[in-house]
């Protein structure tokens, strides 16, 4: 899968792509800021991204509204990764935008199940 | 009936409260962070030391990052004891009290389609000289409750705007949204919040924690020395 992972903090992001690209065998690419996540997208074609909410830039959820827009219908799963827990009014909100909230600390089989390609029909 | 001092006092230790519990996301955010970078780090440590040839640079580079991880969340685990009125720290200076609050609700705000605005005069970098104010806890508390309770009271908010009011006080003021701007996402985050900052509870927590507050219908000065 192509995962495009969000993230202004620059470690996490850099270690989740690590652990994305050599233990489960996916492309992997990190944006730190709303703009470089719409600039990637716009590139490539990502099958799943994962959206920090808090962006220095831009809100995630706007980030991941324009993905969305962007994606035209083509499959793409949004999935947030916050400190906010999903009952916070923060999470919420995204909840609306989002097919999948994980909470930070990330859980590693959570985010595994998400990996998955789905079945060719 | 009337309320009893003690009972303005118990108001007052609600809003505080409250004011928590609208920072606590923000908190364990900040929390959250390190932690995740410090098991990630580790687990590909682990890797690492388990390969058959162990580079030794690359690992004492992932150990360099752990340890400055850990160095962040030590922090912000001894930042806890800020919210403690009883808390005596060397005080704080009125720009890093202001970054502290905005960054604390920024987020949660931002979300909700509320800006917060800072006047230039209040940038951190010129707090070195500044007075900095005893009883740190009490005014963090304070310019929180202000913001909330512009957030909570003032219709079609669309930024809140901080600036210097004379030497020793800071002015919140809101400012409306512009005709244009969708209105969605506040419905989203207010609705919620049913236990809303009203005037009268921002003036009990004030008067509790011992500093001149002047609630207007779209404003509201506060002292940061206490009376």
């Amino acid at each position: 899968m192509n995962v495009l992972i969000v993230d202004d903090n620059a470690a996490a992001a850099d270690l989740l792509q690590e652990l994305v690209s050599l233990e489960q065998q996916h492309m992997a690419q990190c944006a730190y800021t709303a703009r470089q996540a719409i600039e990637a997208f716009g590139q490539s074609p990502f099958d799943i991204a994962l959206i920090d909410l808090s962006l220095p830039d831009q809100p995630g959820t706007e980030v991941a509204r324009q993905l969305r827009a962007a994606a035209a219908g083509r499959p793409l799963t949004l999935v947030a990764v916050s400190g906010f827990a999903q009952d916070d009014p923060a999470g919420q909100e995204a909840l609306a935008l989002f097919d999948h909230y994980l909470q930070k600390p990330i859980d590693f089989s959570t985010l595994d199940r998400l990996l998955v390609p789905p079945a060719a029909p | 009936m009337k309320a009893s001092p003690s009972a303005r006092s118990w108001i007052a230790a609600g809003v505080r409260h409250e004011l928590f519990l609208r920072v606590l996301p923000a908190l364990r955010h900040d929390m959250a962070a390190p932690v995740s970078v410090l098991r990630m780090g580790l687990l590909m440590l682990k890797r690492q030391v388990a390969a058959p040839g162990i580079d030794a640079a690359a690992c004492a580079q992932r150990v360099a990052l752990i340890d400055e991880q850990l160095g962040v969340l030590v922090d912000g685990i001894r930042s806890l004891r800020d919210w403690e009125l009883a808390a005596t720290g060397e005080g704080i200076g009125r720009a890093a009290l202001v970054a502290q609050c905005t960054a604390l609700l920024g987020a949660a705000f931002d979300l909700g389609g509320i800006a917060i605005s800072v006047d230039p005069a209040l940038e951190p970098a010129d707090d070195a000289q500044a007075p900095r104010w005893p009883a740190a806890a009490a005014l963090r508390y304070l310019t929180l409750g202000a913001l909330c309770h512009l957030h909570d009271s003032v219709p079609r908010l669309g930024a809140i705007h901080i600036e210097p009011d004379g030497a020793d006080a800071l002015r919140l003021r809101a400012e409306p949204r512009a005709a244009e701007a969708p209105s969605q996402a506040l419905v989203t985050h207010r609705a919620p919040r049913s236990l809303a900052i009203d005037a009268v509870s921002l003036q009990c927590l004030a008067e509790d924690l011992g500093h001149a507050i002047r609630v207007e219908r779209t404003a509201v000065r506060f002292a940061l020395a206490s009376a």
